[in-house]
């Protein structure tokens, strides 16, 4: 059984179905650094599906390679705060993320094809300019899908929806 | 007072290769973190694990150890002493900046 769950994000540019748009998902910790985690990009549908097996390999490999600096959200000590945070990744994050890549990717294997993702995720942003930014949480409970929580934010960086 | 930063060998690679030699202070998807460091030197990953409780020793179970040990430059960087670690037997500070890594050393199991 999973610590994180599974769940679907959908991604909206000013209400509009936005595909190819990257998505950071964030585990609050109580203590030592939230892990941050880049799934996407959105398919045609502005749907990415976001298991919770995937996330706790992000964060197991996070760990691995900084001991010093990450609580674990497993085990009888958890430091897992119990909540996730979702939100459509920003222009500025995108280009944090592409500095991050080409520093990591010596050492570190992305999934594939994340770089042209980002990019492609950056020239959507570029391109369409939202004004709003909105984020909405599917959860997946027993195969039945029900969207959670719907947040959306009138500026930019986009406001996120959150997972408790 | 001199400090420390006890790291993977992924991480000691990264850092090695770059100039100048910095502990990078965000993850591989580009997010700021913090950079955790101690005063205390360990020349061995198990005593370093059982003082920071890192590694073998986290307190959720055990992970991968440090292999690696840096020696840091933190003058120019803002930093905060946290205090002894709980269940643990060394001070650890933070810092929001990437301090500079004078010298590095492998650290006996």
């Amino acid at each position: 059984m999973n610590l994180l769950p599974d769940f679907n994000v959908v991604c909206k540019l000013d209400g509009q179905i936005a595909a190819d748009i990257s998505v950071l998902v964030r585990v609050a910790m109580r203590t030592k650094n939230d892990f941050s985690i880049v799934v996407g990009a959105t398919d045609s549908l502005g749907r990415i599906a976001v298991t919770g097996a995937s996330l706790e390999e992000d964060v197991a490999s996070t760990i691995s390679m900084f001991p010093m600096d990450y609580s674990d959200i497993g085990g009888a000590d958890s430091a897992f705060a119990g909540s996730i945070t979702v939100h459509a990744m920003t222009m500025p994050e995108v280009e944090s993320a592409l500095r991050a890549y080409d520093y990591f990717s010596k050492v570190v294997i992305y999934p594939q094809n994340y770089r042209s993702k980002l990019e492609a995720g950056y020239r959507q942003l570029m391109k369409l300019a939202p004004r709003r930014m909105e984020v909405e949480i599917e959860d997946i409970v027993d195969g039945t899908l029900t969207t959670r929580i719907s947040t959306g934010s009138s500026a930019f960086p986009a406001m996120a929806a959150a997972i408790h | 007072m001199d400090y420390y930063h006890y790291a993977s060998a992924t991480i000691h690679k990264l850092v090695m290769a770059s100039k100048p030699n910095r502990v990078p202070n965000f993850d591989i998807y580009g997010t700021p973190r913090t950079v955790y460091f101690t005063d205390v030197l360990f020349t061995s990953s198990v005593a370093a694990e059982n003082a920071l409780l890192i590694g073998a020793k986290h307190p959720a179970g055990p992970r991968s150890s440090p292999v690696f040990r840096f020696d840091l430059d933190v003058t120019l960087c803002a930093y905060t002493n946290l205090g002894m670690v709980s269940g643990g037997t060394a001070t650890e500070s933070i810092t929001a900046d990437s301090p500079i890594v004078t010298a590095s050393a492998r650290l006996s199991p």
